[in-house]
């Protein structure tokens, strides 16, 4: 199993961590010369190229640690169980014809086969640490550019699939915690304030989703025309400058409508234990606003590592393998405000 | 990358910025909705905000009239001399530019050179505000099969071109022949040493 059953034990990127940047994530697009890109339709060289792959990956120092999975022989449930804990991208989870990921034994690193392009290699870190899941990905990235003839050109760089990957294919994202800046509604100005700084904000499951539990993804559009320590320096500046507005929307917050935000606390934390249904919405509004709580010290009666583990737990596939079957979605929200209860000391009847 | 205003769905490749009454304004569409619009390109080339659209049309469509043929043969490749009426086929993935506007996904590496031009536009568009929209757009790291010179050869030499097509646009044939020169001394310099690894 790629994911961990045990329940107490969290993802690397959900370790005990309540500060704004709840996780890191870096992503190199690598594409292998003279093939077509697995977008192509006919599909030919995809396992040829995911043999080649795992081949030279086989002879890198470590390289027999990465665990494979074929994702086109995974059930569902487990590729979806792969996409909450961001091990894997929507796109591979969904896509077809011969596929993969290799994660390292602490599931930080990885490498995903046959996504929209040939490779792309990623590191998922907790808290801030763009420089460091650089390095890690770079790393593995040199490794294998020894031995495998990547698509490159002098002029546009590393060729992808999607030309608004070409240059370095380079993709740093962070996952930023919020709530003061959605509450006194200044999230807007942030958007406009990324936007003009040429990067991107998304939902919790990338792209086209919700900004569900209040986390935002931010990362860099421009791949080109910077080179990757630029890149880099200029994602931590951004990201740094936002986390300094959040501080502020929370002292803010604290001094003027304190009895508010703790009333919203406290409303959160009566829902999770006593509530009969339950959406994933509404359970991560919940888990954000006693996230915001711990943070702030307003609120003690959860540990940092249970929330991260009941915010992971509510997540459908998740919560469908810690019940042991396939659920409706009507069903759902009973088993997971059923999980609340129980995880928090509510009443079970 | 910008998605057409109009159609919504191809990559917009035409981008106008008009400023009135300090009001910035930009619009992003596709050269399909542009032509079905009836922006007429041969015209709007005159104007100043137009500027890149009509270096566009010189250097990837029909040249103007008055370019002395024999420059216009050593600037550009006879690839490049082609109409865009004419969409390429990619000998090694069967795909077209059209294909791609469609699909927003390249068929093979190859196509950054098979659709050089209008990639270049594109890709120009996508580009951070300080970098060079002449290029070269990579200014980052080599694979390790790569020898670092002579990619940062490459990497010059496509530049001079670029400089050197906007010279021939621009009609400012002293500066192409510095320019031209400049290449040549390049080309010459980087030849038997290196593969044009496009």
């Amino acid at each position: 199993m790629l994911v961990d059953d045990a329940p107490g034990k969290p993802c690397p990127a959900a370790r005990r961590n309540i500060g704004i940047v709840i996780s890191t994530r870096v992503r190199l697009a690598r594409n292998l010369a003279g093939r077509k890109f697995p977008t192509h339709p006919d599909g030919s060289d995809r396992l040829e190229i995911l043999s080649d792959i795992k081949r030279v990956v086989g002879t890198l120092p470590g390289g027999d640690a990465f665990a494979w999975r074929n994702i086109d022989e995974e059930s569902p449930l487990e590729c979806r169980l792969l996409v909450e804990r961001h091990l894997i991208s929507r796109e591979l989870a969904e896509g077809s014809g011969p596929r993969a990921v290799a994660l390292n034994p602490e599931r930080s690193l990885g490498m995903m086969i046959n996504e929209e392009d040939h490779l792309r290699l990623q590191c998922l870190m907790p808290g801030l640490a763009l420089h460091e899941a650089y390095a890690r990905t770079d790393r593995l990235d040199n490794q294998l550019s020894e031995r495998l003839e990547f698509a490159f050109d002098p002029f546009y760089g590393y060729l992808t699939s999607c030309p608004t990957n070409v240059g370095t294919g380079l993709r740093v994202s962070a996952m930023l915690h919020l709530p003061a800046l959605a509450m006194t509604r200044h999230i807007e100005k942030v958007y406009r304030a990324i936007i003009e700084m040429r990067m991107a904000v998304r939902g919790f499951y990338g792209e086209g989703t919700e900004a569900y539990g209040e986390l935002y993804q931010i990362s860099n559009q421009a791949t080109c025309g910077k080179n990757e320590a630029d890149i880099i320096d200029d994602m931590d500046a951004a990201i740094a400058a936002i986390v300094r507005y959040e501080e502020r929307a929370r002292a803010r917050l604290a001094a003027s409508e304190r009895r508010q935000l703790e009333d919203r606390i406290w409303r959160s934390w009566g829902a999770l234990r006593h509530a009969r249904l339950m959406n994933t919405e509404e359970a991560m509004r919940h888990l954000s606003s006693l996230r915001m709580g711990l943070a702030m010290g307003l609120f003690t009666d959860i540990r940092p590592s249970e929330l991260d583990r009941l915010f992971l737990y509510s997540q459908p596939a998740h919560l469908q393998r810690l019940e042991g079957r396939e659920l409706e979605p009507g069903d759902r929200d009973a088993a997971r405000a059923a999980l609340f209860r129980k995880s928090l000391g509510g009443e079970m009847n | 990358m910008y998605i057409c205003q109009i159609c919504k769905k191809s990559p917009a490749t035409i981008h106008l910025t008009d400023i009135h009454n300090n009001v910035k304004k930009e619009v992003h569409i596709c050269e399909a909705c542009a032509k079905e619009k009836g922006f007429n390109i041969q015209t709007a080339a005159n104007l100043p905000q137009l500027l890149g659209l009509a270096a566009k049309k010189g250097e990837g469509g029909k040249l103007p009239g008055t370019l002395p043929s024999a420059l216009a043969a050593a600037v550009l490749p006879a690839s490049k001399r082609r109409t865009e009426a004419k969409d390429t086929v990619c000998p090694v993935c069967g795909f077209t530019w059209k294909r791609f506007t469609e699909q927003t996904r390249l068929g093979c590496p190859c196509d950054y050179q098979q659709f050089g031009d209008q990639l270049r536009r594109l890709i120009a568009s996508q580009l951070p505000p300080r970098a060079s929209r002449n290029g070269p757009f990579h200014v980052g790291k080599t694979p390790a099969r790569t020898d670092p010179a002579a990619a940062e050869n490459i990497r010059t030499m496509r530049s001079l071109e670029r400089r050197l097509r906007d010279a021939v646009t621009e009609q400012d044939y002293e500066r192409a022949a510095l320019l031209k020169s400049e290449l040549d001394a390049l080309a010459h310099e980087a030849t038997g040493k290196v593969e044009d690894a496009g």
